[in-house]
């Protein structure tokens, strides 16, 4: 957190307790709600109860209020194909023309940041890992995945 | 940012949990252990999602006690901010000097000079006693408004992360008014 674990992720580093090598998942805001909100009892936890309060508050799922549990499963379903999408795909390397893929952090907060009027330029001022990696056309495509996505849930 | 790692955790135990309930007992406790703290380097705990039996490893006895050390792997979603994110988040206090935010359990502070410079005093608007305003008086910051944030740095301090962030950047500043959405 301070300079004895030094994290930036415009570089993409996060500390010496997540290397690259590392087994971990990054959440999106969307997978957090849906994960924390079927929880039954949230006991003492004042940082779960922030926690929920929060990724009610911004996540992208659209309007969750009065929707089904099929729905609202269907919702969690079309997140985790997505995410799964931008994960798996791969593009060319905008300066070394290696294949390249989107970092997990990149495609959580593509799904966390980006809404339906969103362009490139913006993903990238947001996302500034991204800049060198992808050209202003994949990222585009990038986009529009996600905002696919977003319109099911309008 | 939100993530889900493997972690350990040790346990000590008195013989008086030592039963068929014992599993269970281990469970409860490393929950309760974990959930909700703020652990060095991994960020807030906010709940512990899953500990299978098998990852349980053999208790090791303490010859002067007579207790038991258990070491637990469990899987849990954390919480740990990172310098340069971005990050929504919902603003708590305002002040004179700037205006504290929540991120989930995470404060952080924005300060004047990290204000764009329409809503800092340097070219017009500022803080009018509740909000800061822009010089068009188009952006009002007040509590339960949603701002856009980015972190320029992070600090542990009893148990507690606090961090510092900027709106003085593009697609940066205020994304709600409060009103609509859902408060604290």
């Amino acid at each position: 957190m301070s300079s004895s674990d030094p994290s930036d992720v415009n570089t993409l580093t996060f500390g010496s307790t997540l290397p690259s090598s590392s087994a971990y998942a990054i959440m999106s805001l969307s997978e957090v709600y849906l994960l924390l909100s079927s929880t039954s009892d949230s006991g003492n936890n004042s940082v779960l109860e922030s926690c929920l309060n929060y990724s009610k508050r911004f996540n992208n799922l659209g309007n969750m209020s009065g929707i089904s549990e099929m729905e609202k499963e269907n919702r969690g379903r079309n997140i985790e194909d997505l995410k799964e999408l931008l994960l798996q795909k791969t593009y060319k390397n905008k300066t070394t023309g290696e294949e390249t893929r989107l970092h997990k952090y990149e495609a959580s907060k593509f799904i966390d940041l980006m809404s339906l009027t969103s362009d490139p330029e913006e993903a990238v001022c947001l996302i500034p890992s991204l800049e060198g990696r992808f050209s202003n056309e994949d990222i585009g495509e990038i986009l529009e995945f996600v905002k696919r996505c977003m319109r099911n849930f309008t | 940012m939100f993530y889900v790692k493997s972690l350990e955790h040790s346990i000590v135990l008195q013989p008086i949990h030592f039963g068929p309930k014992l599993y269970a007992t281990i469970k409860r406790l490393v929950k309760e252990s974990v959930e909700g703290v703020a652990l060095p380097h991994y960020g807030y705990c906010v709940k512990v999602l899953g500990v299978d039996d098998e990852n349980v490893k053999a208790g090791v006895i303490e010859y002067d006690t007579g207790d038991v050390c258990y070491t637990v792997q469990y899987e849990a979603l954390l919480f740990r901010p990172m310098k340069n994110e971005v990050l929504d988040a919902v603003v708590t206090d305002i002040m004179s000097l700037g205006f504290y935010a929540a991120v989930g359990p995470l404060k952080v502070f924005v300060h004047m000079s990290k204000m764009p410079q329409d809503m800092n005093g340097e070219q017009g608007g500022g803080f009018d006693g509740n909000a800061w305003v822009s010089a068009d008086e188009e952006v009002k910051i007040e509590e339960k408004c949603g701002v856009r944030l980015r972190i320029l740095g992070c600090t542990a301090d009893d148990g507690q992360f606090t961090a510092v962030g900027t709106m003085n950047d593009e697609f940066l500043g205020m994304i709600d008014t409060g009103d609509e959405a859902n408060a604290y």
